[in-house]
């Protein structure tokens, strides 16, 4: 009897989260423990979890506010109990703050060496966007560089984010000209204009 | 040898026992049930933790919980019927769980008070509980309870109800002769403004 009481092992919950561009994906993963589980969720800030909800994964779509969420298992067979959290941040939304300078110097002296992006007031911080879309072209129109650059999670990408570093000019003083589009999830924003290598 | 054989098995048997309920802590919760008007306040009773909790409610019907999940007070409405709620406790110190469900089988409306045993010889007792389902309906609450005397038709026993909280009490009939009595019961209900008084038949044996 005891043997068998010993048998039965401890359930052990853990939480894991698919970061999306505008969503987070939560998974519940429970071991041990007889496979008959009653799942709770809750949220402690974020946007909340449904109510009579019990599947072992939870959508959180859209959520503009960083929350604790968490999750309760009962075992319906043995009573036994697990718990898992995790922490959630929020997905970026409202307007962007960005500002482009117009020159930099990639010579490598460790001062305005590569094409950052900055907050609107120049500073450091999010500029709320979770993608970044760069193209430079030359004077003569030929595009010579693009990248994308996503950051999801946290505070998405922040001010002093390297777009680029020259590649494609042949550090070939001169005006180029850049495209940027900032992504969050509200929406989209062009910036353009030129940027001289120094 | 028989006997030190039995001793060792207890021991053993104690120390897998014990170290089964370590790798299990659990929290022992229960759930506090209050009306409050055309709401039942559920609260949940830990008996012993360190008093730092996560709560979480969860109830059957989509709509049933219309305060946060996350309080520890859950305020639902009083006349749900066929419903369960529980609440899930974490103690946020020792990581200990817990966990309670309620069922509401039946809106809570006014029934009848039952008296046991009839006849009676030395004490009857008077209950709203629902021996059908053995739930306490816990709306009702018996704030005055009178004896009554087929035989004279006066009061023979005046049982003043100090607590609003009863739904239970005991009348003693030891020294009262045989014959029939009725028990005038004043219920206060969250459906009526005022004391309903019901009535229930007692038969009283004698010694």
């Amino acid at each position: 009897m005891l043997i068998c009481s010993l048998n039965v092992m401890a359930i052990t919950a853990s939480l894991s989260q698919q970061v999306n561009a505008c969503d987070r994906l939560l998974t519940l993963s429970i071991s041990g423990g007889s496979g008959n589980y009653q799942i709770a969720w809750g949220a402690n800030g974020g946007c909340g979890t449904p109510a009579n909800y019990s599947q072992s994964t939870l959508s959180i779509p859209n959520c503009g506010s960083d929350g604790t969420y968490y999750a309760f298992v009962l075992d319906l067979n043995t009573n036994q109990q697990a718990f898992a959290s995790i922490f959630v941040n929020k997905v970026l939304t409202g307007s962007f703050s960005a500002y482009l300078p117009n020159v930099f110097t990639p010579n490598g002296d460790g001062i305005n060496d590569t094409f950052d992006i900055f907050t609107s007031s120049q500073g450091s911080g999010p500029i709320n966007a979770h993608t970044l879309v760069i193209t430079v072209s030359n004077r003569w129109g030929a595009q010579i560089f693009s990248q994308t650059y996503t950051n999801y999670g946290g505070t998405g990408i922040n001010a002093r984010f390297v777009m680029w570093n020259g590649s494609g000019s042949g550090n070939v003083s001169g005006t180029y000209y850049y495209g940027v589009t900032l992504y969050n999830c509200s929406g989209n924003q062009f910036y353009n204009g030129p940027v001289t290598i120094l | 040898m028989k006997n030190l054989l039995i001793l060792l098995m207890l021991l053993f048997g104690k120390g897998l026992t014990n170290l089964y309920a370590q790798d299990n802590e659990s929290l022992e919760v229960n759930i506090n049930v209050q009306n409050n008007g055309k709401w039942r306040q559920l609260s949940p009773l830990i008996t012993k933790g360190s008093g730092d909790y996560l709560y979480l409610w969860m109830c059957s019907a989509k709509y049933g919980i219309s305060t946060d999940r996350s309080a520890k007070t859950a305020t639902v409405p009083l006349d749900e019927e066929n419903i369960t709620y529980e609440v899930f406790v974490r103690d946020q110190k020792t990581g200990a769980l817990g966990h309670k469900a309620i069922n509401f089988s039946k809106a809570l409306k006014a029934t009848a008070a039952i008296a046991y045993p009839n006849p009676s010889r030395d004490e009857v007792v008077v209950s709203l509980k629902d021996h059908k389902s053995d739930v306490l309906n816990e709306i009702q609450r018996i704030t005055k309870a009178d004896l009554y005397s087929e035989r004279t038709g006066g009061v023979v026993r005046s049982i003043p109800v100090t607590t609003n909280n009863l739904d239970e009490l005991k009348i003693n009939v030891k020294d009262l002769p045989a014959g029939t009595y009725y028990v005038h019961l004043w219920v206060n209900d969250n459906i009526h403004s005022e004391a309903q008084r019901k009535e229930i038949r007692v038969l009283v044996s004698g010694h």
